[in-house]
This record gives structure tokens, C-alpha cells and sequence, in this order.
């Protein structure tokens, strides 16, 4: 006997079109259950994409080290909040002039009241070294960055980011005019250009000081609050992160690994950690919609079981000419698996509909976001709809295989 | 050579519902190839047991069918399956044809449950049986689309299509008018000219005279035969 007997595939699917409104009701849950799966699973993928697709623009060939020592794989102290004091401008220098290390920047964050004329409102001040420009890849608009003297001589010297010297001065060119910064006298030496945002930050609106006098002046501290560096490779990361360890436990003069009071990031841990977080969301969703599947299922066995026993007679029939238990199961498994087979395709096309819709809207928005069905989405969406008409299937097949032939007959 | 069907003291107990029912008291008959055999008698006296017995639907509480000379009073599932469709052709009052199925596929299947058969020859021979029984010109129509008589002609081709030994009618025209009944009643006779053993359940003596022979029962036995 074939696996699958034609006659009763397309008797099957005669019987189930001549109910369309009906099948379609038994279909739902599944169609509703795949639709979701392929769309959370698309979206998903996307997003993950997006984001780690923007971590690595940013952070190719990036370390980036944190005052506090942490684990590899949690965030630094600083994330938290967590105040450390144990990285200076010093280890920076020491980090900068390591093999490899191409470019880099000393960090410290702050807060400051600026006045320039008759404004005066809140900015984010950020101190920086000389390098600053090169390390994120900024363009100066016009006049200069600050040089590696004016950091040794602590300059009054600041450089804005693009929205900030719109919003401070307007048309106005801001070079050469003098602001107050926490009271004391900056003059703007330069302006670089629009940089967008990357991820959270909004960095047009930062003004850079020189990180010294970030220090002295604004905050009245020692240490600084990051540093980032860029290798020459991408092959030399590894090797790099190796180098500042090293130098910093000697420095710090630190002899177990596990009393390290500095985290050391590069861009590769960053995506792991995103890349991590990102999939635990994914799993979530997609278990949350495989609920859904099963639920769909469930529906498919009640709505199956009405059908074997409105069909008892045909039942009867099919086994007085001769249909073996066995062929009447699979008959019904057929058409619950064909039910829920349907379903799983519409809901495909429904759920890719809905990603390829998501997709429309995020381009439209700017996002550089790109539409992902994998093979192996489409294929789960399909084989785990098959299989849970399978597995539902089972019960009202053996309760159809099951009937008596003489009472299926007589049944009305 | 044996009768095609012989059966001995057999005995139907329906022992599943609350009251055992004995549906059959011991029942002696012999058919022969070619028989046309009537059964009639009152309401509940057993006929349609014995004709499910006959037709491999049941087995027996106790006693022998031996058909073809061969014992097969106890047979599993599958060999019973099996023996319905390749050896018995079953007429039933209420048609039963299977629904959006065409007067054709309905025909063609007993076909789909014998494993080896040959699909092209059971098609030829399906369209011979519904010209035999005047339905050319409907082999696509739905069951649906015909009237009582014919679609009681369909079932009669239905039946034939595997070459039965044995042809099974449980009141064939319980449902049909009397001219309609007749164009079926011809057709049976027709069939035992041809050499088809056919036996059947009827209420109406003037059915039951078109019949070779006559057999009435009353409370699970044969009566008079
Ligand atoms: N499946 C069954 N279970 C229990 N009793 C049955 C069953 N089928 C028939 N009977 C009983 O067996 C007796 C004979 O029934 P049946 O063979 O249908 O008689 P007839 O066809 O002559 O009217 C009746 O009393 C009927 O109620
Ligand atoms: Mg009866």
C-alpha cells in the first residue's frame, strides 16, 4: 500500500473545500501560530543584524578599557555605575605606546553648565585626548582638534559637536568665540561634522575638552573613566588585549588575574554579549509562539474528532468494501497533517507578509535593515507544522480506524 | 466440489450491551455458485446478522463457515478485510456512495484497497459494469445529482467491480419506489443469469419471487428454506 494513497488525498481535499469556511476555523490556530514564528523569527534575525551590523561599524579593531575589574562576559563596573578610580591618564599613555596600538583616546564623562552670551543651558562634556577624531572616525568641519600640548598644558580649549555649535551660536561661525564652562573661559577652536547617532548616543550635541583640564577643572579628579584604543588588525585584537593586561597588572603591580581592578572590552565581547541577548529574546518569542502552535494543534484533534465521527458512515462503508484498519487511519492522519500542512504554508506567507511589512516601515525610518527569511526558518515553520498535524492527528485517526463497520453503517 | 458457502450451527450472541441479544439461534444453510437466494422474516428475527456474517462483517459466537469448503469462522481483522473486498459485492438499502465522489471513482472504489491491483484494467471493466447497468452517460455526475434507482445501479456496479463470489443485498429496495425497484430487481435477475450468486434480504413476497428460492427465519433460525 502506497504511504499515501492518492484517492484519498484528493477525496480529502474535496471534502475539506467543500467546508471552506469551516476548514479555514480548524486552520486558524496554526496559521495565527506559523504566522508569528516567521514573523518574531524574521523581525528577530533582523534586528539582530541591525544591531550587531552597527556594533561592528563602530567598534572594528576597537579595546576599550574600564576602571573595576568584571567579568569577561558581564558589563564592566562603570555600567553600572559603580564608580572606580583605579585607571589614570598615565596607564593610557603606557597602553597607547604598545605594539599595535594605532590610535586612542583617554575618556572622562561629565555634565556642565555652558554659557555663552546670554544662554546658558546643560551639556555633556566630554574629556578627551588629542586623538580623539581619529579614534571615532570624526571629521573636523572647521578649524582644529586640539594638539597632544594642548592636553600637556591643560588648554582652555574646546571642540563642539555639530548640533551644539547650531544650537550655541546658530549661523554664527563658532571658532575663535569664547564660551564659559562650569565658569571658567573656553575658547572654540573647532567644530566637527554631523555624525548621526550611533547606538544611544546622541554625540552632535557633545562638546571635547582636553582631558586634563576635564579633570582639574570640571571634575576635580585623578582618573579617568575609560580609555579606547584601535589596533593596526584585527588579528593583533587578541594579542593587544594580552598587552594591556599585562602592562596594567605590572603598573598596578596586580600578580593574580582575578584581582584585576581594570576591565578590558574589545568589540568581539561587546557582540558577544549583544549576540547573546539578543538570541535569549528570540528564544523567548518563539517559545511564546510555539504555545500558540500547540494550541492550534489541540484545535485541529477537537475539530478533527467531529469530522471522524460525522464521516462514521463513510467509515463503515470504506471498511465493508474492504479498507484495512490501518488504511482508515492513515487516511485521517493524511487530512489532519494536509489541514495542518495548508495552514503552516499560509501562515508562512502571512508572517513573511508581516516582515517584509516591518521591513517597508524601517527603511522608511532610515534604518539600514534588511529583510531575513532563512531556509531554515521556512523549513521549521513548515516541518513543525506537519508534525504537530501528525502528532494531533493521531487520536481521532485510531478512534476512526477503530470503529466498528456494522455500526459505522447503521449510524445516522 | 464443496458449496460456495456452508454454514453450520452458527451461532451470533451480541454479548457488548447490557442484555446479551442472541441474534442468531444455530443456523444450518448451504448456498451454491449461482444461488439467488431471498431471506425474509419479521423485524429483529436476524436477517441482517446473517447477512453481515455472510459477509465477513462479523464472526461468529460459535458454529462453522466454511466458505469455498475452506473453515473461516475465525479469521483475523485483515484476512476479513481482505475477503470483503475481493470476494463479496455489498448492495445496501441506503445506497451509500460516497459523496463529491463521481459515479466513476465511486465504481472504482473496492479497487483502492486491493494493493496489486491493475488500475487500468479495473477502469475498463468499471465503465463495461456502468454501461451494464445504464449509467454511461453519468460517470462524472456526483451521487448526489442522481435519482434513487440509479444511484441503487451505481452501488450494484460498486459491488461487481472485483468479481465477487458472492453478491450481499440487504433489502436493496427498502427505499426505492416500485418501478424503480423493478429496473433494480431486473438487474439482479439479470446478474444471476449471468452466473452471479447473489442473496437478499426483502419484506416483499413479490421481491422475494423473483428469487430462486426463498428462506424465512423467525427468532435467530431458519424456518422453512
Ligand atoms: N450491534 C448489535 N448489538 C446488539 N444487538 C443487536 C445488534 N445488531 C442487532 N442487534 C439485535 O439483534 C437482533 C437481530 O437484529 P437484525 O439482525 O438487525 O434483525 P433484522 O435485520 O432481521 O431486522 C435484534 O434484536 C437486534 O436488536
Ligand atoms: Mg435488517
Amino acid at each position: 500500500m502506497a504511504l499515501l494513497p492518492v484517492a484519498d488525498i484528493i477525496y480529502s481535499v474535496r471534502t475539506l473545500s467543500a467546508a471552506k469556511s469551516r476548514t479555514l476555523l480548524t486552520m486558524l490556530g496554526i496559521i495565527i501560530g506559523v504566522m508569528s514564528v516567521v514573523a518574531v523569527a524574521s523581525v528577530g534575525q533582523s534586528a539582530q543584524d541591525l544591531v550587531l551590523g552597527e556594533v561592528q561599524a563602530v567598534g572594528a579593531n576597537r579595546i576599550s578599557i574600564f576602571p573595576g575589574g568584571s567579568q569577561e562576559n558581564t558589563p564592566p563596573p562603570i555600567v553600572m555605575g559603580i564608580v572606580s578610580t583605579t585607571l589614570t591618564e598615565r596607564d593610557y599613555r603606557a597602553i597607547r605606546d604598545l605594539p599595535h596600538v594605532v590610535v586612542g583616546s583617554p575618556i572622562v564623562t561629565s555634565v556642565a553648565s555652558l554659557t555663552y552670551k546670554e544662554k546658558s543651558f546643560m551639556v555633556q562634556v566630554w574629556g578627551v585626548g588629542e586623538e580623539f577624531p581619529a579614534l571615532q572616525d570624526a571629521r573636523i568641519a572647521s578649524g582644529r582638534f586640539f594638539s597632544r600640548s594642548d592636553v600637556e598644558s591643560y588648554g582652555h580649549l574646546a571642540v563642539l559637536g555639530s548640533k551644539a555649535a547650531t544650537d550655541l551660536f546658530g549661523d554664527e561661525d563658532p571658532v575663535n568665540k569664547t564660551i564659559r564652562l562650569k565658569d571658567a573661559a573656553f575658547q572654540v577652536v573647532g567644530v566637527l561634522q554631523e555624525r548621526g547617532s550611533s547606538i544611544g548616543q546622541g554625540q552632535d550635541s557633545q562638546i571635547f575638552i582636553p582631558v586634563t583640564t576635564a579633570q582639574k577643572l570640571i571634575l576635580g579628579i585623578t582618573y579617568i573613566n575609560a580609555a579606547s584604543v584601535k589596533v593596526d588588525a584585527s588579528n593583533h585584537v587578541t594579542q593587544a588585549i594580552d598587552d594591556i593586561k599585562y602592562t596594567l597588572r605590572r603598573r598596578h603591580h596586580i600578580t593574580d588575574p582575578a584581582k584585576d581592578d581594570f576591565s578590558v572590552r574589545s568589540a568581539d565581547t561587546a557582540i558577544g554579549i549583544l549576540d547573546s541577548i539578543t538570541t535569549v529574546i528570540n528564544v523567548f518569542l518563539l517559545v511564546v509562539t510555539a504555545i500558540s502552535l500547540v494550541v492550534g494543534g489541540i484545535n485541529i484533534m477537537n475539530i478533527m474528532y467531529v469530522a471522524v465521527r460525522e464521516r462514521t458512515r463513510e467509515v463503515g462503508l470504506r471498511k465493508a468494501l474492504g479498507a484495512r484498519s490501518r488504511r482508515i487511519f492513515l487516511q485521517f492522519l493524511a487530512e489532519s497533517s494536509m489541514i495542518s500542512l495548508s495552514g503552516g504554508l499560509i501562515g508562512l506567507a502571512l508572517g513573511a507578509a508581516i516582515a517584509y511589512g516591518i521591513t517597508l516601515v524601517a527603511v522608511q525610518y532610515g534604518l539600514d535593515w534588511s529583510f531575513s527569511l532563512s531556509v531554515p526558518a521556512i523549513a521549521a515553520a513548515l516541518s513543525v507544522s506537519t508534525v504537530i498535524g501528525l502528532v494531533f492527528g493521531v487520536a481521532p485517526a485510531m478512534a476512526a480506524a477503530r470503529l466498528d463497520a456494522i455500526r459505522a453503517l447503521r449510524y445516522e | 466440489m464443496p458449496p460456495l458457502i456452508r454454514l453450520e450451527h452458527l451461532v451470533k450472541e451480541y454479548s457488548d450491551s447490557e442484555q446479551p441479544v442472541l441474534a442468531l439461534d444455530g443456523v444450518d444453510l448451504t448456498i451454491e455458485a449461482g444461488d439467488f437466494v431471498a431471506i425474509m422474516g419479521p423485524s429483529g428475527c436476524g436477517k441482517s446478522t446473517l447477512m453481515h456474517l455472510l459477509g465477513f462483517l462479523l464472526s461468529p459466537s460459535s458454529g462453522k463457515y466454511f466458505l469455498e469448503g475452506k473453515d473461516a469462522s475465525s479469521l483475523t481483522d485483515d484476512e476479513r478485510a481482505d475477503i470483503r473486498n475481493r470476494r463479496i459485492g455489498f448492495v445496501f438499502q441506503s445506497f451509500n456512495l460516497l459523496p463529491r465522489t463521481s459515479v466513476l471513482d465511486n465504481v472504482l472504489l473496492p479497487v483502492e484497497y486491493m494493493p496489486d491491483a491493475d488500475r487500468a484494467a479495473a477502469r475498463k471493466r468499471a465503465l463495461e459494469l456502468l454501461k451494464l447497468v445504464k449509467l454511461s452517460h453519468r460517470l462524472n455526475a456526483n451521487p448526489n445529482q442522481l435519482s434513487g434507482g440509479e444511484q441503487q445501479r451505481a452501488a450494484i456496479a460498486r459491488a461487481l467491480i472485483n468479481r465477487p463470489a458472492l453478491i450481499l443485498a440487504d433489502e436493496p429496495t427498502g427505499n426505492l419506489d416500485s418501478k424503480t425497484s423493478d429496473e433494480v430487481m431486473d438487474l439482479l435477475s439479470e446478474l444471476h443469469h449471468e452466473g452471479h450468486t447473489i442473496v437478499m434480504v426483502t419484506h416483499e413476497e413479490e421481491i422475494a419471487a423473483r428469487a430462486h428460492r426463498t428462506i424465512r427465519m423467525k427468532d435467530g433460525r431458519i424456518v422453512s428454506s
